[in-house]
């Protein structure tokens, strides 16, 4: 076959390229058909009728030759057509006409005409147009398309990038940081480097706050930011303190994040009470505490920790530092990107500068804005390898957040008109593997939000489940506590006799009637033990020993009520709570 | 977890107790070692910045310790309380026993 390209070989019929043909009487072209039919191409050849427009659209042409050698208006008008139905897309057109002449090409191309072929048809001539103007088209779609896909793709990938910040945002920003005590520089673009700002307030009121730096850039520094986040909101929601969290977070970093990849972070809680700030640094930069009067650096809180991720263990508990701010004093930290900021001569921009950008900032401004100004000029527009993340904290300005607890009067976010009952059993075989005290203090805390009382209800439940398996099942005596080495026989004789134990049960029935300021705890402790002389209470509660009976004095004071029955087996223990 | 840990200072006359987690009997074993072996002029903080809970065992364990350290004559400190803990110690009155920061 003469006419076949190397196109034809790689593709399948159907997808082999289209000709249309349009004739006013199939005579006059015989020639032309017959050379097509020795090619590879699809050929759809129709006469001017009413459907030659229905057979166009069904056809999706890559050519089509149209006759104009009897009725030439007609051609035009039909060319008309197809070009308006064909659209953007380019579906050329080549006239055929009896005689070639300049004026009659011209007209062709006027009539949106790529070409005029005309009689007779040279072979080779027809070879290489029709070939040509096919792949035209082919690849005036192919690029079409390619551009429409990226098109598509780039648009998915805006809205994707704005979904990511939207979620990025919900799950990071926390209106803690926009109290006027709290300055900071943030890009949302810096998140997807791994810069991540977290800040909240315990249920009890203490500020707490984390930086975080993951090393790597790009998606792969952004997956650890919302579990760190979800930990660092959940547990301070909770409670904890930042030495729990740091725990926490160390282990889910270590699991989550591949090989190679850590946290730098340094995180801070500032008590308001006792203006205490207590810093754990494992990899940043030196945070400072300065003072905004005489714009002295007071202390540095140097790095003296693996960054979270690259041990199982982080060795927290003995470098936690604490340091009681007075007055005026101000604390900043910030990423590495400020310090590792590099002029065009590649010098870093360093604490030193950081230091003096602090000492030359007005009394009572915020040393932020300076201090990018100030890197700025020193880069002089060089772009950065590492986003800037910085923060400082005007503590005089901070305020207790209106929830939080205060020591005389507790308020915390309390949930009202709240009923519900718990009751567990406890039998030998689990009291001598299992403390229930913690999960059933959790649970109260989960359902009824009583933070600020979990001492209280930790010391009620605590001490009558004590006395319930020491005195009711163990039958111990508390006289064994007295003198020196008393609590240490306790302890030894109470494992001894716990060891030995196969009968009897505790059971203990919490139930929580709310009202609409506040609400009642009652716990109901019971066991099956001997019990005892209930009457000795009374001098009990009057006189407690200093070895012994201090818990049930404790329980007392703090209860509103606290009655034995059942010859001691049973103690009923109600706590009143009030927003 | 609940666990203390024990750091003395150079000269060897302050010893820091720091309690993580539940303050309670159990303990009792790990917070007496950290001052049986010492003698009465060592100074002591308690540092239960980290403390979540503590009981009345862990209130008799403090007394124990006031009373190894010199009792009236003693020298300990506790520090870090939080309010609710901070309560505890007085409604057990120990506000009059330690120095309560």
């Amino acid at each position: 076959m003469s006419a076949t390209n190397s196109i034809s070989a790689d593709l399948a019929k159907e997808d082999l390229p289209r000709i249309f043909v349009i004739v006013n009487n199939l005579d006059d072209i015989q020639a032309l058909l017959r050379y097509l039919e020795k090619t590879y191409y699809q050929v759809e050849v129709s006469t001017k009728n009413n459907s030659v427009i229905g057979k166009y659209q069904e056809f999706k042409p890559d050519l089509v030759l149209v006759d104009i050698n009897s009725d030439k208006q007609e051609g035009f008008d039909l060319v008309d057509k197809m070009t308006f139905l064909s659209g953007r897309e380019l579906v050329p057109i080549i006239y055929l006409a009896k005689e070639y002449s300049d004026e009659a090409l011209s007209e062709c191309i006027a009539n949106d005409g790529a070409d005029l072929l005309s009689q007779p048809y040279d072979e080779n001539i027809l070879k290489a147009k029709l070939y040509t103007y096919t792949s035209l088209a082919r690849l005036d779609r192919s690029a079409k398309t390619q551009r429409q896909e990226l098109e598509d793709h780039n648009k998915q990938l805006a809205s994707n990038y704005e979904i990511a910040i939207d979620v990025f945002e919900n799950v990071i920003h926390s209106d803690v940081l926009d109290s006027p005590a709290i300055r900071y520089s943030i890009s949302p673009t810096s998140i997807f480097n791994g810069d991540i700002l977290l800040a909240a307030h315990r249920p009890s009121g203490e500020l707490q706050v984390m930086l975080g730096d993951f090393t790597g850039h790009g998606l792969s520094a952004a997956i650890g930011t919302i579990p760190v986040a979800d930990i660092f909101y959940g547990m301070t929601a909770k409670g904890f303190g930042i030495s729990e969290i740091i725990v926490e977070i160390n282990a889910k970093v270590k699991k989550i994040l591949p090989r190679g990849l850590f946290l730098a972070a340094c995180l801070f809680e500032y008590d308001i009470d006792s203006s205490k700030v207590s810093i754990w640094n494992a990899g940043l930069p030196d945070a400072l505490i300065f003072d905004d009067q005489d714009k002295h650096v007071k202390y540095q809180f140097s790095s003296r920790n693996y960054p979270l991720g690259v041990s199982d263990t982080v060795s927290y508990s003995t470098t936690v530092e604490n340091y009681y701010i007075s007055e005026n004093e101000r604390l900043l930290f910030f990423t590495d990107g400020i310090i590792e900021a590099r002029n065009p001569k590649g010098k870093m921009y360093g604490l030193d500068n950081v230091i003096s950008c602090i000492s030359n900032t007005k009394v009572g401004e915020s040393v932020i804005d300076p201090l990018t100004e100030n890197i700025n000029t020193f880069t002089q527009g060089i772009k950065q390898a590492d986003d800037t993340t910085v923060i400082e904290v005007h503590f005089s300005k901070l305020q207790k957040p209106d929830t939080a607890e205060k020591n005389t009067n507790n308020n915390c976010t309390f949930i009202f008109n709240s009923d519900w009952r718990i009751d567990y059993t406890f039998e030998p075989t689990i009291l001598k593997v299992f403390d229930p005290l913690p999960n059933i203090i959790q649970m109260i805390m989960e359902v009824q939000k009583l933070h600020c009382h979990k001492q209280n209800i930790f010391i009620i439940i605590k001490e009558l489940f004590v006395n319930a398996l020491d005195h009711g099942l163990l039958g111990l005596d508390s006289k064994i506590k007295n003198g020196p080495d008393g609590f240490s026989n306790y302890v030894v004789e109470r494992q001894k006799r716990l060891e030995v134990l196969t009968e009897g049960e505790i059971n203990i029935t919490i139930s929580h009637t709310g009202t609409s300021d506040g609400g009642s705890l009652d716990v109901y402790i019971s066991d099956t033990g001997k019990g005892f002389d209930t009457s000795i209470i009374t001098s009990l509660l009057k006189n407690h020993s200093q070895y012994h009976s201090r818990g049930i004095f404790m329980t007392n004071s703090i209860c509103e009520k606290l009655e034995y029955s059942d010859s001691g087996r049973k103690v009923h223990a109600q706590y009143c709570w009030k927003a | 977890m609940n666990r203390l840990t024990v750091t003395k200072s150079d000269t060897g006359n302050q010893i820091i107790i720091e309690i993580i987690g539940t303050f309670d009997y159990q303990l009792h074993r790990d917070f007496r070692a950290a001052y049986r072996d010492e003698d009465a002029r060592v100074s002591y903080i308690i540092n239960l910045n980290k403390a979540e809970y503590m009981d009345s065992a862990a209130l008799g364990m403090l007394l124990l310790l006031r009373e190894h350290a010199g009792g009236d004559k003693s020298n300990i400190k506790i520090d870090g309380c939080r309010p609710n803990i901070r309560r505890t110690l007085e409604v057990a009155k120990f506000d009059e026993l330690f120095t309560i920061y």
